[in-house]
């Protein structure tokens, strides 16, 4: 098991909020496991994904491609409403949902994950007023950059709210989930878990029963995994190690100033010399409402 | 991951949202003050029997579940509107009366009355401008408003004579009124925070615009989706069911023996041990009837009859783990002697039981039993013969209904199907199998069913043999004493009904939705019979319990009401269906979907009836008015008061045994041994011209002979 601190400083861990870090670990990882003596296919699912149904034509898929990617959604839409939703929404935060990467351990492969590393090492940024949306957008380029690129538009797999509009879910007699009528379940993507993806589930799903029953299990399973002494939202990461939270405005200036960066290298740590008493002095970042506490 | 938020957000407040609000939350004085007792009482009648009750229940599941704790607040609205609240995991009252109301927070909050006299002048003119905003906003929505329904819900509007669409423009919306079956106001406003937060009449936004851009108006998916949203897991439905014992007073194995030792040197015939999951004396239902007429048929007969049922009910089998120990109530002759544990019974039987005298055991259920108690008890029996009953699909699955989820028919698939993956039901289905299947492996059990369609589905689905079976009616319909209906006028309403048990099982919600579609139409009343407390202002309800003394009195009513028509929408196959008998003896005829069981075959089999693919058909069928041709029809053709001859159940097939040549019994069915159609091939080979699916190989066995006519 890799943790965080065997993959980033904790000066680097500052500078991201919870989204751009749980990303960003993916390339590093990604890296990491490739260069394992026994890692010839490695396959990436995101913790809100639950794999459903059997993968053997996605391992397989490995054979043919190093590389295999999930769009969000791989029919166009038709509705007003849900060319906003979804096409505009891939359009901002990229074509490819990053819940699934699969890599094949060869020189493309190997290519492909050492650039994505570094760019999530220097660019994993939740920015979209300048294209940038952490680990996801940078996919759009995969297709440019490098071969053996395959696009699986297999409709059992990353089901999730976002192309909920052209798939449908039946549960037949023999026990089978299909997609569409015919594509076995593979892996549905469990998107914000809670009232968001509710809302966006039913928006799409509507009548489709069956989508609410493989929610309802979901629900269930996290339930049970869920160990009721951690608090809701907790991150070891949100926190000065006094317990108050980081702001993103600061950490945002943090990753910006390499000079903060040489002069406070732990910069969680609170005390006299501290980067927050620096904060606490220099800026009003610590007089103002704290609006987003990750 | 990528956010996918549905609109803008109101700004997240500073204060207040990290705290947790305890149990005591429900001393707090300006809580109670405000919560309104008897708004919430009205709209959640489980909720307690007081104020202190309801307030409660509102802290506890109350809010989660949507509900509100005062006609002025939006529980639903609120917590939409608020992801830190959200994220707490508070009750959304609770947070606003502390906090949010001096934070300024108004979402799902009904705005106040002007404050100030100086504020009354601009107060009227705003009055006049709102009153001609009113009056547009009513003309626009009219045509879309359900001015029966809005009525029928709200009585209170009625009893005021209030114009119905004028109140839900001026206060019905902010009260979270609904204006259609099909619009649901606080579903409308959590959604769409954009108009919530405009202060905009949600059902105006909807017809002139939500409606085109494909926003929803209701919580899709109906009942099953509500279902589906507070579905415990099966651990918490066993933990709820372990909360009420059924134990009554412990009996020794002593006086145990010696009860039933004088109990049977009284009786002339055999000894019958039967297994149930309930006291069926003291439970009204379908089930509970068939073992009170056995008991009754046993006792006629001379038998001596003891009934075993758990004294810790469960939604499924007793655990494994010391099955001796099982407590168990025990029925003899009809009497509840007390409770023991299953080894003492077993032993009380072995001990008390004369040498040489007949025995049956009888399984006509599992449900709370554990089959390794079963197999002791046939060990102790030595039992003559043994019979297994399929009133249900309990042997196959927990969910004895074949539900999926509790909402949909499966279809037994595979324990390791997908379906049974994502089930409810399905991790215990795993245990369950195994020990169901080693109880029939060791038992030489006859499968009963009540039906030829029950037993195909076994058959077909459960993965199961057993060494015999049968197929043996509840009752059959004697038309000798029936007549013909009376004219009626020929613009009579068809009148349709429900029977039974009003649960989403039965297809009570269906039924529901058909009634309130068709509402104002004129052409159809809609019936409700049965026990049930029902809640649907379109169907008539009448209070009908069939029991031992009165099993004609569904029949009676139904010719009572002269009901053309009974609605089956039963989510699971039918075994039997007492309903659709006492409809077809009554003279009416029967509307149900493909995959009703017994229903189904019924009207397959030629019974007046139709067949109808799914919901959409049946609304269809009756709003294009093919329902009134089936009922016209019906009128003319059908006739109505047959006589229920009711089945002696295993009594009838012990007593069949020897009662070859009686006149009145034939051969309905009988299957072949465990190897099933290896055997009868073999059979075949060995008695060319013997019909493959009729004798059995058991040397014991001759023919089985069923009641039937």
């Amino acid at each position: 098991m890799l943790r965080a601190g065997d993959l980033f400083s904790e000066a680097w861990l500052f500078g991201h909020d919870i989204v751009e870090a749980c990303t960003a670990v993916k390339g590093a990882a990604l890296r990491r496991i490739l260069g394992e003596p026994d890692a010839d296919k490695v396959l990436y699912f995101d913790p809100d994904i639950a794999i459903l149904g059997p993968l053997d034509p996605i391992v397989a898929g490995l054979d043919e491609a190093s590389i295999l990617l999930t769009p969000h959604q791989v029919e166009p839409d038709r509705r007003r409403g849900a060319i906003i939703d979804n096409e505009i929404g891939s359009l901002i935060h990229g074509t490819y949902n990053l819940g699934f990467l699969a890599i094949r351990n060869d020189e493309e492969g190997n290519r492909c994950a050492a650039w994505w590393a570094d760019r999530l090492r220097d660019w994993c940024h939740d920015r979209p007023e300048v294209g940038l949306f952490v680990d996801q957008k940078w996919c759009n380029q995969i297709p440019a950059f490098f071969d053996r690129v395959r696009v699986v538009r297999d409709p059992g797999c990353n089901v999730a709210s976002w192309n909920l509009s052209q798939r449908r879910i039946e549960i037949t007699e023999d026990g089978r989930i299909l997609v569409n009528g015919a594509h076995p379940l593979r892996f549905f993507h469990f998107t914000k878990l809670g009232p968001i993806g509710d809302t966006m589930t039913q928006r799409y799903a509507r009548d489709n029963i069956e989508v609410y029953e493989i929610w309802a299990w979901y629900r269930r399973e996290v339930e049970a995994a869920t160990d009721a002494r951690i608090p809701a939202g907790w991150w070891h990461y949100a926190t000065f190690d006094d317990g108050t939270p980081i702001t993103k405005e600061m950490r945002v200036l943090y990753r910006e100033r390499p000079d903060l960066q040489k002069a406070f290298p732990d910069p969680r740590s609170t005390g006299e010399t501290s980067f927050r008493d620096w904060v606490r002095r220099e800026t009003c970042l610590l007089h103002q409402p704290q609006e987003d506490a990750t | 991951m990528r956010p996918q938020e549905p609109t803008r957000w109101l700004p997240r407040p500073t204060t207040g949202a990290r705290e947790t609000f305890a149990p005591e939350a429900r001393k707090d004085a300006d809580l109670r003050r405000e919560f309104d007792v008897a708004f919430y009482l009205e709209r959640n009648p489980d909720a307690g029997r007081g104020g202190d009750d309801a307030l409660g229940h509102y802290l506890a599941t109350g809010w989660k579940q949507g509900a509100d704790p005062a006609p002025w607040f939006s529980s639903a609205t609120y917590l939409a509107a608020y992801e830190d609240v959200r994220h707490a995991g508070i009750d959304p009252f609770t947070h606003y009366i502390r906090h949010g109301r001096e934070e300024g927070r108004t979402a799902g909050v009904r705005p106040a009355a002007p404050a100030s006299p100086g504020d009354a002048v601009d107060g009227t003119k705003a009055a006049a401008r709102d009153a001609d905003e009113a009056a547009r906003i009513a003309a626009e929505i009219a045509p879309h408003f359900d001015t029966a329904f809005y009525l029928l819900r709200n009585p209170d509007v009625a009893a005021a004579g209030a114009d119905p669409v004028r109140h839900y423009v001026i206060d019905g919306w902010r009260e979270g009124r609904d204006p259609a079956p099909s619009f649901s106001t606080r579903y409308y406003l959590g959604t769409n925070p954009d108009v919530r937060d405009r202060g905009l009449n949600p059902f105006w936004h909807y017809v002139v615009a939500g409606r085109e851009e494909g926003r929803l108006p209701i919580e899709p998916g109906g009942y099953k989706a509500r279902i589906l949203k507070t579905l415990p897991s099966f651990a918490q439905t066993v933990e709820q069911w372990r909360a009420h014992s059924a134990a009554s007073r412990p009996i020794g194995s002593g006086a145990l023996a010696a009860k039933l030792g004088a109990a049977m040197r009284t009786s002339t015939g055999r000894l019958l041990v039967s297994f149930t999951h309930d006291n069926y004396r003291e439970v009204v239902g379908g089930v509970q009837l068939c073992a009170a007429r056995e008991e009754a048929a046993a006792l006629a007969a001379g038998h001596c009859h003891l009934s075993l049922h758990p004294a810790q009910p469960l939604p499924c089998l007793a655990p494994p783990e010391n099955v001796e120990a099982l407590a168990v109530n025990v029925l003899l002759n009809g009497k509840l002697l007390g409770t023991a544990p299953i080894a003492e019974v077993c032993a009380a039987v072995g001990k008390a039981r004369p040498a040489g005298i007949a025995t049956s055991l009888v399984v006509h259920s599992l449900l709370g039993h554990a089959p390794e108690a079963v197999a002791m008890m046939a060990g102790a029996l030595q039992a003559g013969d043994a019979w297994f009953w399929l009133h249900d699909n309990f042997s196959i699955c927990p969910s004895y209904g074949l539900q999926r989820n509790g909402i949909s028919y499966c279809g037994a698939p595979s324990p390791s199907s997908q379906a049974c993956r994502i089930c409810v039901y399905g991790e215990e289905r795993q245990r369950h199998l195994p020990r169901i299947r080693e109880l029939l492996d060791s038992v030489d059990f006859t499968v009963i069913a009540p039906s030829r369609a029950e037993l195909d589905l076994w058959t077909a689905r459960s993965g199961l043999t057993a060494c015999r079976s049968a197929v043996l009616p509840h009752l059959s319909l004697d038309w000798s004493g029936a007549e013909r209906r009376a004219e009626s006028a020929g613009d009579a309403p068809v009148r349709v009904a429900f029977a039974g048990i009003a649960s989403a099982i039965k297809g009570w919600p269906v039924f529901r939705h058909l009634a309130e579609s068709c509402t104002g139409a004129g052409d159809y009343v809609f019936h409700y019979f049965g026990i049930s407390e029902t809640d649907s202002p379109a169907v008539v309800a009448t209070c009908v319990s069939v029991g031992i003394e009165q099993p004609a009195a569904m029949r009676d009513a139904l010719m009572a009401a002269d009901i053309d028509l009974l609605v089956h929408w039963s989510s699971c196959p039918e075994t039997f269906s007492f309903s659709a008998h006492e409809a077809l003896a009554a003279g009416a005829a029967i509307v149900t979907h493909p995959a009703a069981g017994n229903v189904t075959a019924l009207v397959q089999d030629g019974k007046p009836g139709a067949v109808l693919d799914d919901e959409g058909a049946l609304i269809a069928f009756f709003m294009g008015g093919e329902a009134r041709t089936l009922a016209e029809a019906n009128r003319r053709a059908a006739m109505r008061g047959a006589d229920l001859a009711l089945s002696r159940m295993t009594i009838d097939l012990i007593e069949g045994e020897r009662a070859d040549g009686d006149p009145l019994l034939h051969e309905l069915h009988v299957q072949l041994s465990r190897e099933g159609p290896r055997a009868r091939r073999d059979a075949q080979a060995a008695a060319p011209g013997l019909d493959p699916l009729g004798g059995s190989h058991r040397p014991r066995a001759g023919r089985l002979h069923v009641l039937a006519r």
